[in-house]
């Protein structure tokens, strides 16, 4: 016989054994690929960021793209070599969460994790959304179809990242690297047409605006780095999943770091710089970065255009790929809280592929649906990105601050100093971020920060007050006086009915059957049928003038249990199970509604008899005609 | 479980005694457990299966009256329970 493969088998691959896990540990290569793609990404549109908000202002102020991308690049460094620290501190990984719960307190810890929570999700929507806007910018008749399209992406990464860790930076390699190649030949390329050949700059049609500029100036020029800071999105990703890198994890990891530090700040110098070299302006229908790469390549097919097509598809599948970050760091993140009881247990369970399913699973649907909410636009999303990101930076580096104050080790003042810059710097980044946007929507996330705290806070409680009582701390071995059976049946017996009562009367001395007359049929009549089978066991035949079979023998199954207070009462529920799942719609069902009506009763034990039911047997018709 | 023959005498003997008290109340069962020491009277009275619980030996010694004066208190106990029941499943 042919062995089926299960859709599960084929999407995901066979199961790893837990001992697996560790030869599912990353290269430096493939680290990047895994936890680099957010944060190069950004440079699609963390540039148009900035020019959307100059825009503002004239033609004038487009020229101070340049300078408010070398001031982010500055920023870039410092909070890069700020995180080195925290890898050093922090070889286990975790990241802002364990850092801020260990030097600052567990409410800390617990902003900085609701933040980070917050952030991989909008990382997720706004990557996706950004990359499919690539695709749309290239080709227009695809544009109604965003939220489509978002949706078909973020399937791909949740099967990807549910196949397993070593597999999805395998799948995630070529599209990353060919991003990096591609910037850096768009970078080259622009500089080499614009200096050499003399491309005329496009003439930006922006009207200045009339009126007195200079404090309204200022506030665009602040806007204009508060919205560029979204290029920073991602740093902290290499720090939360240390762990997954080989050995020696904390060199690895923190080389990685810098390299990617290095790739993001070259390129989002370059792109704005060639924005400012071009007069690129954004536009609703194509980003930035595509106006660019039309100028530096041109559009024909076969000539340099091709590396334009190349740039753009590999600018949406790294966009993609960025959400692949956050599906590195959001499941890690979910199982360590899950691990302090601050987020339902099942997160921290690792599936068959040993990856945090669960936190795949969340993650997915929740940002699929942030994206459909929002008809997938970037720019409605970019709002209340950055703001979550910037608040777990300062978290981290303030509780690194009082880490190297504690531990003092040799070079510790270095350190302290280098992180209280890292902790002051993003602070200041975000007031400016929270004042800047907050009207555009930064408010959102400032309001979810304490709610998501809040459930972190009720699902401790819980697991606390579940754990406190079913402790054997004051435990009374309970005393079971005597046992009563209460076993509900159809007035005609059958096969299932017949098993159940044996094993009734296996487990206890007091049974009683109990059945509901609705054909009304004369109750000894339904008696004598009853003790042809059963003749140790009495049958209580209850009437129900309104056809209620299950309302009728939950009152019964009342009274019993007034009348046997001290007696643990079992009701027994014989049960058959069709060979096909869909023969259930066949069936009343009843045994099912009553299990449901008695899953809250405390005191009553709830039991099962199933009877399995055989195909063949079914198409002899020599099964149970009876629809209990 | 109680024999049959037991079983009609006891139903015969209370069935009339039930009529009295409530015409509506039909007795529908009547059980002893396991220790034989407890018997239970199962009844209906409209949609509301009652059961009233009795020593044995106080059935037997108790006489007519007697009976039907336990078994009167027994059955407003249980409708005073059916009320409130009636109430909760009409608020839910």
């Amino acid at each position: 016989m042919r062995p089926r493969l299960s859709l599960k088998r084929f999407l995901l691959g066979s199961p790893l054994r837990t001992a697996e896990i560790h030869e599912q540990r990353l290269s430096k290569k493939a680290a990047l690929t895994v936890f680099a793609s957010d944060n190069l990404s950004s440079t699609a549109y963390a540039t148009e960021e900035i020019l959307l908000v100059l825009k503002l202002g004239g033609a004038g102020l487009l020229s101070f793209v340049v300078p408010i991308g070398a001031s982010i690049a500055l920023l870039l460094i410092i909070v890069v070599l700020s995180y080195g620290q925290l890898i050093r501190a922090y070889p286990t990984g975790g990241g802002a969460y364990t850092v801020a719960k260990e030097n600052l307190g567990v409410g800390a810890g617990l902003t900085a994790a609701s933040a980070l929570l917050i952030d991989y999700i909008l990382t997720v929507a706004v990557s996706v959304a950004a990359g499919i806007a690539a695709i749309t910018s290239a080709f227009p008749r695809l544009f109604p179809y965003r939220p489509h399209l978002c949706a078909l992406a973020i399937a791909i990464l949740v099967v990807a990242n549910l196949r397993g860790v070593r597999e999805s930076a395998r799948a995630f390699a070529l599209p990353v690297y060919t991003f990096v190649a591609c910037a850096y030949a768009l970078i080259l390329v622009g500089l080499f047409r614009g200096f050499v050949q003399g491309l005329p700059p496009a003439t930006p049609d922006v009207a200045a605006p009339a009126g007195p500029l200079e404090y309204a100036t200022a506030f665009l020029l602040v806007r204009g780095f508060a919205h560029g800071c979204v290029a920073l999105t991602g740093v902290e990703a290499i720090s939360n999943g240390v762990q997954a890198f080989q050995k020696p994890v904390v060199r690895n990891s923190q080389i990685t770091l810098y390299v990617m530090g290095a790739i993001l700040g070259s390129m989002f110098l370059g792109i704005s710089y060639e924005a400012y070299l071009f007069g690129v302006l954004p536009k609703p229908e194509e980003t930035v970065l595509s106006q660019i790469g039309r100028m530096a390549f041109g559009t024909n097919w076969l000539g340099t255009g091709a590396l334009y097509y190349l740039t753009q598809f590999s600018t949406m599948a790294i966009l993609v790929l960025a959400a692949n970050t956050s599906f590195a760091g959001f499941p890690r993140l979910a199982s360590i809280l899950a691990e302090d009881r601050f987020v339902p247990r099942q997160f921290k369970n690792l599936g068959d592929r040993l990856v945090f399913s669960n936190g795949i699973i969340a993650l997915g649907f929740v940002a699929l649906a942030l994206i459909l909410f929002f008809g997938g636009n970037v720019h409605l999303l970019i709002p209340l990105y950055a703001i979550g990101v910037f608040l777990s930076f300062t978290l981290s580096q303030s509780g690194l601050v009082m880490h190297w104050w504690r531990v003092r080790e040799q070079g510790w003042g270095k350190r302290l100093a280098l992180n209280a810059l890292g902790a002051v710097v993003t602070a200041a980044v975000l007031l400016i971020i929270g004042w800047v946007k907050f009207r555009e929507g930064a408010w959102v996330v400032v309001l979810a920060v304490p709610a998501i705290m809040f459930l972190f806070w009720k699902t401790r409680r819980h697991y606390f007050q579940v754990t406190m009582q079913l402790s054997l701390a004051d435990f009374d071995r309970p005393r079971l006086a005597r046992h009563t059976v209460v076993v509900p049946v159809p007035p005609t017996p059958n096969k299932v009915v017949l098993t159940a009562v044996e094993y009734a009367k296996s487990i206890s001395k007091d049974v009683l059957a109990v059945t509901v007359n609705v054909d009304n049929k004369h109750p000894e009549e339904v008696r004598e049928l009853w003790k042809k089978f059963v003749d140790d066991v009495p049958l209580i035949v209850l009437s129900s003038p309104y056809r209620s079979v299950v309302q009728t023998l939950l009152r019964f199954i009342d009274e019993v249990e007034d009348l046997r207070r001290e007696d643990k009462l079992t009701v027994l529920l014989p049960e058959f199970v069709p060979a096909r799942w869909w023969h259930n719609l066949l069936h009343n069902q009843t045994s099912l509604m009553l299990k449901g009506a008695l899953l809250f009763r405390a005191g009553i034990v709830v039991t099962s008899v199933p009877h399995h039911l055989h195909e063949a047997a079914q198409e002899k018709g020599r099964a149970s005609r009876n629809d209990w | 479980m109680i024999g049959d023959d037991r079983r009609r005498q006891i139903m015969a003997r209370v069935t009339p005694l039930l009529q009295a008290i409530d015409p509506e109340v039909l007795l529908l069962e009547v059980l002893l457990d396991s220790t034989r020491q407890q018997l239970a009277f199962v009844m209906q009275k409209g949609e509301w299966p009652l059961v009233i619980g009795m020593n044995w030996l106080d059935y037997v010694s108790h006489r007519d009256e007697e009976l039907q004066a336990r078994l009167q208190e027994g059955i407003a106990k249980r409708l005073e329970v059916v009320q409130q029941r009636q109430a909760r499943e009409e608020e839910e």
